[in-house]
């Protein structure tokens, strides 16, 4: 499978500089290269690399006076409030569009509590869909050689409450 | 009169001699403070980042670093420590092609063995192997305060585990900067830390001091793109202050400490990470060192 590659590649971006600078100025040949070159180099390094799973770009090597491609942002993480009790995550998403991740069951159990967890689970309404969120975060369901998992919807919201006490509780005797 | 900051974590590998060296170059560049590093690690990576190879080899010939500090301090001699830091290091220029104020104390693979042999020494005195130990934390965190001089921010880039290095700069620390991974090995590291920094023998006293007195932050550092790293940290954030900037796993952060002498300005440098440095220095600048020194 190809890796990505830069949306605007380093040749196609001197060209359109060099281009750029003859229409709008009387610098020399030399002089031109020298600005195309010395401004693609840092440009170069501030564009993101295109996947190409993403679907289809700009040609490499494109005309100098093509419009210049959007550049992508670096994508960077949503921020976590600093020094304060974060406000619960959003509500779960659709049962089209399922994340695991979409809030930490363990976080909202040590703020909120065991009931108000509770109450953000009943959102799903999925049992394949609870256990997707347990495995995924590590949440085990039926403590080891204990009852079986349970298959209703209510057990299983349950049963993830417990996972998450019990990860709490893990977590502070590892502290101790 | 300098602050500390300690950039600590006893899990090794979340990115503590980066994340000194980038608020180096950050302090130094935008915030236009003097800047003095102490390379705390005998890894050493934050020297290597700052001076390379040659420049680190060329340190330890003249006998100029932090080992060869503390050897001469606790034979008796009375080293004056200006005489051991490198001035005006890193790749980096400002816009005018001036070198930030960045100096260093540059790092020993020896310096466990100083711990050591002043514990022995130390141990000559005092049977009670935490009385010399205490006493020996103690010499460390004295001679770290002689580093102040004309500085505005100190860093001390600290090693992972437990050494009297570490517990000596937790100690001198104004705050503490604690970076971390987003995966769950690195929560009992992260609580470990705290314990120590606050002085607390449980997490659930820890958890007693409200967030905005703690000594330390959290920085989590290398965050992919997703939901799955955010419930990572936010089980991090249920115990312990963390930064709202997060530092993105990027290439662009891994190749810029690469040693390449050639000057180059700090958005060069840092490329697509350039802006995330910003933002981290500002949230630190604004959060940290304009508080007065927690009591």
């Amino acid at each position: 499978m190809a890796g990505p590659r830069q949306i605007w590649p380093g040749a196609a971006m001197r060209r359109f500089f060099a281009a750029l600078l003859a229409r709008e100025t009387s610098l020399d040949e030399a002089a031109r290269d020298r600005l195309a070159e010395a401004l693609s180099k840092p440009i170069g390094r501030l564009l993101v690399y295109h996947d190409p799973s993403d679907g289809p770009t700009a040609a490499a090597g494109a005309d100098a006076d093509a419009p210049l491609p959007v550049p992508v942002p670096e994508p960077v993480p949503a921020p976590v409030p600093a020094l304060v009790a974060p406000e619960p995550a959003a509500e779960a998403p659709t049962p089209a569009a399922f994340d695991p991740f979409a809030f930490s069951v363990v976080a909202v159990l040590k703020r909120s509590g065991p009931a108000a967890l509770l109450e953000r689970l009943s959102a799903i309404a999925d049992a394949d869909h609870l256990r997707r969120l347990a495995d995924a975060q590590h949440l085990a369901l039926a403590p080891a050689g204990g009852t079986p998992v349970p298959d209703d919807l209510d057990g299983l919201r349950h049963a993830i409450v417990a996972g998450a006490e019990a990860r709490l509780a893990e977590r502070r005797a590892a502290a101790s | 009169m300098a602050q500390f900051l300690a950039v600590a974590n006893r899990k090794g590998g979340v990115g503590k001699s980066t994340i000194a060296v980038m608020l180096a170059h950050a302090a130094a560049l935008w915030g236009g403070k003097r800047v003095l590093l102490l390379d705390l690690d005998s890894q050493c990576n934050a020297t290597l980042i700052l001076i390379g190879g040659q420049g680190w080899s060329e340190a330890r010939k003249a006998g100029h670093t932090i080992a060869d500090y503390f050897y001469e301090l606790f034979d008796g001699n009375n080293p004056e420590p200006r005489e051991y830091l490198k001035h005006n290091v890193s790749d980096l220029v400002d816009a005018r092609g001036k070198k930030p104020r960045i100096s260093l104390l540059p790092g020993s693979l020896l310096l466990e063995d100083v711990q050591g042999e002043l514990f022995v020494k130390q141990a000559r005195e005092s049977k009670d192997p935490e009385i010399v130990g205490s006493q020996v934390r103690g010499k460390l965190e004295r001679l770290l305060r002689r580093f102040a001089g004309s500085y505005d921010l100190v860093i001390l880039d600290c090693p992972p585990g437990l050494s009297l290095a570490a517990l000596a700069a937790l100690k001198t620390a104004d705050r503490v900067l604690v970076p971390f991974r987003p995966d769950y090995v690195s929560q009992l590291a992260v609580d470990r830390v705290a314990m120590l920094i606050e002085g607390k023998r449980t997490l659930d006293d820890v958890e007693q001091i409200p967030l905005d007195q703690r000594r330390y932050v959290c920085l989590a550092n290398g965050v992919r793109m997703g939901t799955r790293d955010q419930v990572l940290v936010d089980e991090i954030a249920i115990a312990h202050p963390i930064l709202a900037t997060q530092l993105p796993m990027l290439d662009s952060i891994a190749d810029a400490f690469d040693w390449d002498p050639r000057p180059k300005t700090i958005e060069v440098k840092y490329g697509a990470a350039a802006g995330s440095i910003r933002r981290l220095y500002e949230e630190i600048d604004q959060s940290f060192f304009r508080l007065a020194p927690a009591a």
